[in-house]
């Protein structure tokens, strides 16, 4: 099976040099879902800030689709960049735009043309069950459904590859199992790869898939 | 740039930065108009004998024969303003200029002296004009000192209104980038350049400071020549009204004003653009 993701001897080191992540090695197959569980500052943010090419490595391989993150020119990992789809820790909400703009804004500014836009906005709206949420601002909504909002922004120009960054903090038990539903549902429907990182075993365990833990640096199996 | 999200920014714009970007511009054109003035040249010695030509007319002209007088000299391209008087005291010229007293006269105020000789001759020409005058333009002495305090605080001006308005721009861009935050990290994640967006932000304050240096440049070909038609005005005004002149501080303005937005915009989007 082709892969999506390939790492090899990763070395991330910080401004005081201290190394944060140390000859890491993984791979991802096309459609498979990962999660990756750590304590807080581990690196698991860090890790899909390499793998947008963000961050820059001291050493070692990232391939993404293919492409060599680590030496991709300015434009080409823009380009791979509008492939992957994010869901990030933190959520800024757009204040000025609804849900739907909010679509629509971000689809416009790739380059789709006004149809595209409007069908692909449609889309994400619909398979993630937040018809009766589009015309309200993201920071209106639940933190639930303000996931989901944040979801749907992530899948609605098709990605590649979907990035979860401990989308599960602060959202209750009955949240957790709602929005593991979505990013289940929504990984199946389109056949993503999918890459969940959390701190917590029990809410990432309700996704199933391949789980590995980022401790002290390194990758460890998880039983 | 990005036009959807230009519209966008102009048309979410809150009350408060739209204050500031409309400060930015009024001091920016305020700096541009004083600074325009410091610079030009006020020295009297540069102004001629004959700046000025004094028509002294037949006291017994028809009212129909001065209209028409007075719309003809109104034409001569050298002729940058006049003055119709029905009695030539009126005029209010110095003692040593002898005009009949009782009869009308016109003033003529002359775009530059090199062009006197030709106008004298010209109006002496028309019916109904009996004498053309050379005026010496005698400079009030309390006058020209003020002058010498005004040029230097009219460079002061310029100097702290540009700045002033630098600050203002730079501030509204900063507004805005605040008031858009969310939707900037929305693009950024979605692998959007920092440095496209950012063009849609100086774009906002380039267009504040472009109708700025506009208005200004606008005041600059259009107001001085009118300013050295009102009467105690021409002493504090400088010498030269030359069209050709008076375009090319204006277009000078504009891009004075242009710079100053070009660089409160990207000192404004600066962070955004590294991000």
């Amino acid at each position: 099976m082709p892969r999506m993701i390939q790492i090899s001897e990763l070395t991330f080191a910080g401004r005081d040099r201290r190394r944060i992540l140390e000859n890491l090695n993984l791979s991802v197959e096309r459609g498979e879902v990962l999660t990756l569980i750590g304590p807080p500052h581990s690196g698991k943010t860090l890790l899909l800030e390499l793998l947008q090419g963000i961050a820059k490595p001291l050493s070692g391989q990232i391939l993404v689709s293919d492409r060599n993150v680590t030496r991709l020119s300015p434009a080409k990992l823009q380009q791979l960049r509008q492939q992957l789809g994010v869901v990030p820790q933190r959520l800024i909400c757009p204040a000025q735009l609804n849900l739907e703009e909010a679509l629509k804004f971000k689809l416009s500014w790739l380059g789709l043309s006004a149809k595209q836009v409007e069908r692909k906005g449609e889309e994400a709206i619909q398979a993630l069950g937040l018809v009766s949420l589009r015309a309200k601002h993201l920071c209106e909504l639940n933190p639930v459904d303000q996931r989901t909002a944040y979801l749907a922004l992530a899948i609605c120009h098709d990605p590649v590859l979907l990035m979860c960054d401990d989308p599960f903090m602060s959202l209750g038990e009955e949240g957790e199992a709602t929005f593991a539903l979505s990013l289940m549902k929504i990984q199946q429907q389109r056949n993503l790869t999918l890459l969940v990182t959390g701190q917590r075993p029990a809410p990432l365990q309700r996704i199933k898939g391949r789980m590995i833990a980022l401790q002290a640096g390194s990758f460890h199996k998880v039983n | 740039m990005n036009a959807s999200l230009f519209s966008r920014l102009l048309g979410s714009m809150r009350a408060n930065t739209l204050l500031l970007f409309l400060l930015g511009m009024v001091l920016l054109a305020a700096a541009l108009v004083g600074g325009v003035f410091s610079l030009l040249s006020w020295e009297p010695a540069e102004r001629g004998p004959a700046a000025q030509v004094a028509l002294a007319l037949d006291p017994l002209v028809q009212e129909a024969q001065l209209d028409r007088l007075y719309l003809e000299v109104r034409q001569w391209q050298e002729v940058t303003s006049l003055r119709l008087a029905l009695e030539a005291q009126d005029l209010g010229l110095p003692a040593s200029v002898a005009l009949p007293p009782n009869a009308p006269a016109i003033l003529l105020n002359l775009g530059s002296d090199a062009n006197s000789q030709q106008v004298m001759d010209r109006a002496q020409m028309l019916g109904g004009v009996q004498q053309a005058v050379p005026l010496a333009v005698v400079e009030d002495p309390a006058a020209q000192q003020q002058v010498q305090v005004i040029k230097p605080l009219l460079l002061s001006a310029f100097v702290v209104l540009t700045l002033a308005s630098f600050i203002a721009l730079h501030g509204g861009v900063r507004r805005l980038l605040r008031q858009w935050k969310g939707e900037l990290e929305l693009l950024r994640l979605s692998g959007v350049s920092p440095r496209d967006v950012a063009s849609s932000f100086a774009a906002v304050a380039l267009l504040f400071s472009a109708v700025g240096a506009a208005v200004a440049a606008a005041g600059i070909y259009l107001g001085l020549p009118w300013a050295q038609g009102v009467e105690g005005l021409q002493p504090y005004l400088p010498d030269s009204f030359e069209p050709q002149r008076l375009l090319g501080l204006a277009l000078g303005t504009l891009i004075a004003g242009l710079l100053v937005g070009v660089l409160a915009s990207a000192w404004g989007t600066r962070a955004q653009g590294r991000s």
